[in-house]
């Protein structure tokens, strides 16, 4: 049972016509596709802040977690063709294409040396022209560098991608990369699991089946790693609650993911610029109804470089409890134009949260937590 | 067990909302005349009392003050009056009723200041009868409920609560909760909370009393009541009246707040009550910010039903391009025009004339933005009083002020009252407002809430057409840790929503915290957007999303599931032309 909603909160709620689904949260009964699509259908975005925020208090009180971590993204030459991206560069040749030299990407990491970060992310296009060897050493030099650190690092796009071109079982592709150092995975590349949907966004890459499958095996070799939804460009919303169902399924069966994250399409620089973006009314309301559809899954993250710092503030009460670290050099989001700032230091970063009205936590991946601030 | 508090409190009608809740278990109440509250505090038979001011100091100010609730007034307090047979003018004595020394040392003052009769001897007579002594030429101070029962032979009712207000502009305060300076932190959250379920009360007092204790007697001590105190002390002291020494109050105990008391205080308000200003500052503190939305939601369902958010088009002008941007302005739509005096010399009031003619005579454009602030300026640089500088602006066409100044507090300055008070007589209406992150507490935002309200209950029983929106501003300081984030504002606007029951509409002001912090804000009491600026260089700050664009604005409001309405300076709703190719629109 849970804590009863205050008694202003459940009369606004039942009032928004969901006080089945009330009920059935007061009784910690799991929501199913029809609740899901009414949450996503109903404009109370108030009541969707009462049901979302009792279950992240549940859970984490006022905790808000954040991490300090640099982000490299080694290549943006990318054999797929997802039209929502505005990063990938078909080919080498490309003005603005880019490779990085092993010691270069290894130097943005050594050229923070004796800051204190945690964790290295990262995530590249699907490049045709590297080797094997690129990635294992890519690890190893960055692990030479700073031992200390968790790599986090690519998608399960990415780990089907160098299954099928270097003739290797996901089981294999994951073995070496943990022996070169690798920690977790991160969610990407989940966009809309739903056929349909994806057979518009990225029909070229590795379908839903095939990115359930990466993860139960990193799960079963012992990895956690996050998930992801891309919103907000051409899926509906039943294919937004079937993509949580698929999640949550997996989840019931492996317990591996630790973070699940709600990316907000961008749409400047793709082949969707046509489309509108998620207003903050669309945006809030996924967070909390992910909050309240994914019951097995600890954390919802926004990742405030994506929302900006005001609609990240805000999420706080939408059921988000992680807003992502202190990101040095991304490039994924800039380029579809988010117009954040690259970076927020340590001490903006808690002064976001607590000016939220939150208690800010430095965790590292593995949300172990480093410092209460 | 701790032994109970000891309080020694005056039984007067006016103290009942303070006392009548106070917990047995917690405290052990002994209720006496005023000048005997002090005497039990002084000689340590009490740890805390409801006691006048003037006790304060005769004990060498060694007490200390418990915050957020006293006895006061803001205008007619009815019970503390200067009576006669005869006018004031033919007095040769006034006896002095020894039962409250603070009113006696307020009519001392008040005396020798505004009413102009320095020289008047004055004598103290025994407590309770000074009604009795009011005789021919001699004129009496009366207090208390003996104020409130006079006979009729006594013509003559000054009364001075309405004189200080009149002269300072502030309110005044004749009791406070004092007590030694140890008082444990449990003892003052346990006399505040008694004021806080006491206080609601008074809408089911008797009907002889009820008027008397919700109108005249004004039981907030926020920062306006600690100005009025703090220079009565000060006058009473250059006097000789006051002994030397400083007030000094207790810290507020906000952390001891309950949740409960938050929930039932927004349930009231939920029912339309009205909320109190420690109230509010208990739900700013203490209310998560889904249930705050939630209740600022419902009510702005009651009060606005249906689903339309309004908007306005308008910008910016600069004297001295006036023509090209009020042609510019009209040519994007814009209904109306925000004039900007700029740095004022001693020709930009006619100049400002020229410009409102121009705007509406040439563009079509309703004009307003000059606030309290730039009408003073304006007066100033022209050798003009403000309100002929005000009257020539509005002969000259001007139709809407630009309101009171946005600083917390200062609403309550005498001349952004005076100014005000002339526009609304002037048929002008504006939007208060308030900005956030300069450096105010959070029990300073709620009292600027209040005295926005203060104000618009005097508007309004006045005849004049009041505040027609509240707006809060945000993001401006750009200094770390002023609590000014998104979540600060959007907690801001639901309360406004909640306190402000008697001003119309909530403006989502959203060039700082952005459209979608706005649109979230319609589900938090906000029923407009406020103005679209078509301004090329807006204020928004660097990276902040910024449109000037209608179609954007529309959409927000849209897919959140309202209806857009365009609006006119005086929020008459805007339709499109449909025979008209350009997109205009006509007022209904």
């Amino acid at each position: 049972m849970l804590a009863d909603l205050p008694e202003i909160s459940r009369a606004h709620v039942d009032a928004a016509g969901l006080g089945d689904i009330r009920a059935r949260l007061d009784a910690g009964q799991r929501l199913d596709f029809d609740d899901g699509v009414r949450l996503f259908t109903t404009p109370d975005l108030g009541a969707l802040a009462a049901l979302a925020n009792r279950e992240r208090e549940r859970r984490w009180g006022d905790l808000t977690f954040f991490n300090r971590n640099v982000h490299v993204n080694a290549t943006n030459v990318c054999e797929a063709s997802c039209i929502f991206c505005s990063f990938s560069r078909l080919k080498t040749g490309d003005p603005s294409a880019y490779t990085m030299a092993l010691d270069e990407a290894v130097g943005r990491v050594r050229a923070l040396r004796g800051e204190l970060i945690t964790e290295v992310h990262i995530v590249n296009g699907l490049n045709p022209d590297l080797p094997w060897s690129y990635y294992l050493d890519l690890l190893r030099g960055i692990k030479a560098e700073r031992p200390e650190l968790h790599i986090k690092a690519f998608t399960a796009v990415e780990i089907h991608y160098f299954a099928e071109k270097y003739g290797m079982t996901y089981e294999r592709v994951l073995r070496e990369l943990i022996e070169a150092g690798l920690g977790s995975l991160p969610g990407g590349g989940a966009e809309i699991f739903h056929p349909r949907a994806r057979k518009k966004l990225c029909d070229d890459k590795v379908d839903a089946d095939g990115w359930i499958e990466v993860h139960r095996v990193a799960h079963e070799l012992g990895l956690r790693s996050n998930c992801t939804m891309l919103f907000g460009s051409i899926e509906t919303v039943e294919e937004r609650v079937d993509h949580l169902l698929r999640l949550r399924a997996l989840q019931d069966q492996t317990g591996g993911f630790q973070t699940f994250i709600p990316l907000r399409f961008h749409h400047e620089n793709n082949r969707l610029n046509r489309l509108r973006e998620p207003t903050a009314f669309d945006t809030l309301r996924t967070f909390a109804v992910s909050r309240l559809m994914l019951d097995n899954l600890d954390h919802i993250k926004a990742y405030w470089v994506m929302l900006g710092v005001e609609l990240a503030q805000l999420s706080l009460d939408w059921g988000v409890d992680d807003i992502d670290g202190t990101v040095r050099e991304e490039r994924i989001y800039h380029m579809a134009g988010a117009r954040t700032p690259q970076t927020l230091g340590r001490a903006e970063l808690i002064q976001l949260i607590r000016d939220a009205g939150r208690v800010p936590v430095e965790r590292d991946t593995l949300y172990h937590v480093v410092a209460e601030a | 067990m701790n032994p109970k508090i000891r309080v020694a409190c005056v039984g007067y009608t006016n103290a009942w909302p303070l006392t009548r809740h106070l917990d047995p278990a917690q405290f052990d109440v002994r209720a006496c005349v005023p000048s005997a509250a002090a005497r039990l505090l002084n000689q340590g038979e009490a740890d805390v009392g409801l006691v006048p001011v003037a006790s304060v100091f005769d004990g060498g100010a060694t007490w200390r003050v418990v915050p957020g609730y006293c006895i006061g007034s803001d205008g007619d307090v009815d019970s503390v009056l200067l009576v006669g047979e005869r006018p004031l003018a033919e007095w040769d004595e006034v006896v002095l009723d020894g039962e409250s020394r603070t009113s006696v040392v307020l009519a001392q003052i008040l005396l020798r200041g505004p009413l102009a009769r320095p020289d008047l001897p004055v004598r103290a007579v025994d407590a309770g009868t000074g009604a009795f002594h009011a005789q021919g030429r001699v004129g009496a101070v009366v207090i208390g409920d003996a104020a409130r029962n006079l006979p009729d032979r006594l013509t003559t009712r000054i009364d001075l609560g309405r004189v200080w207000k009149d002269w300072t502009g502030l309110p005044f305060v004749f009791a406070v909760w004092a007590g030694r300076p140890d008082l444990p932190a449990a003892a003052i959250t346990g006399l505040r909370e008694a004021a806080a379920r006491g206080l609601p009360e008074r809408a089911s007092a008797p009907a002889a009393d009820r008027d008397y204790l919700l109108r005249a007697i004004r039981y907030e001590l926020d920062d306006r009541a600690l100005m009025g105190l703090r220079r009565f002390v000060a006058l009473a002291q250059a006097a000789g009246l006051f002994g030397p020494g400083e007030l000094s109050l207790y810290p507020p105990p906000a952390a001891t707040r309950s949740r409960e008391a938050a929930e039932g205080l927004l349930a009231s308000t939920r029912r339309g009550e009205r909320i109190s200003m420690d109230g509010a500052l208990c739900l700013l503190e203490d209310t998560p910010t889904p249930e705050l939305c939630a209740a600022a939601d419902d009510v702005r369902r009651l009060r606005l039903p249906g689903r339309d958010v309004t908007y306005l088009m308008a910008g910016n002008v600069r004297l001295g391009e006036v023509a090209a941007r009020g042609a510019a302005l009209a040519a994007q739509g814009a209904v109306a025009a925000v004039l900007q005096a700029g740095v004022p010399e001693a020709s930009t009031l006619s100049s400002c004339e020229a410009a409102i003619r121009a705007l509406k005579g040439d563009h079509g454009l309703s004009v307003t933005g000059l606030g309290v602030d730039e009408l003073a300026g304006l007066a100033l640089a022209a050798g003009v009083a403000p309100e002929v500088a005000l009257r020539r602006l509005v002969d000259a066409g001007l139709d809407g002020f630009g309101g009171t100044p946005t600083r917390a507090g200062a609403a309550s300055r005498p001349q952004a009252q005076m100014l005000t008070r002339l526009a609304g007589e002037a048929g002008l209406r504006g939007p208060a407002t308030l900005t956030l992150g300069l450096g105010e507490s959070r029990a300073e935002r709620v009292a600027h809430l209040c005295a926005v309200r203060d104000a618009q209950d005097e508007a309004l029983a006045a005849g004049r057409p009041g505040y027609s929106a509240f707006s809060v501003w945000t993001g401006l300081a750009g200094v770390p840790g002023r609590d000014d984030s998104a979540q600060a504002w959007l907690r801001l606007v639901a309360l406004a929503r909640l306190v402000l029951d008697n001003v119309p509409h909530i403006t989502a002001w959203w060039p700082t915290v952005g459209l979608g912090a706005a649109q979230t804000a319609l589900f938090a009491g906000a029923d407009d957007l406020g103005p679209i600026l078509l301004d090329e260089d807006a204020l928004g700050a660097p990276g902040r999303s910024w449109t000037t664009d209608p179609e954007e604005v529309e959409h927000h409001i849209r897919v959140a599931g309202f209806r857009p309405v365009r609006r006119d300076l005086d929020w008459t709703r805007l339709v499109p032309v449909a025979a008209a190719p350009d997109g205009r629109y006509a007022r209904i």
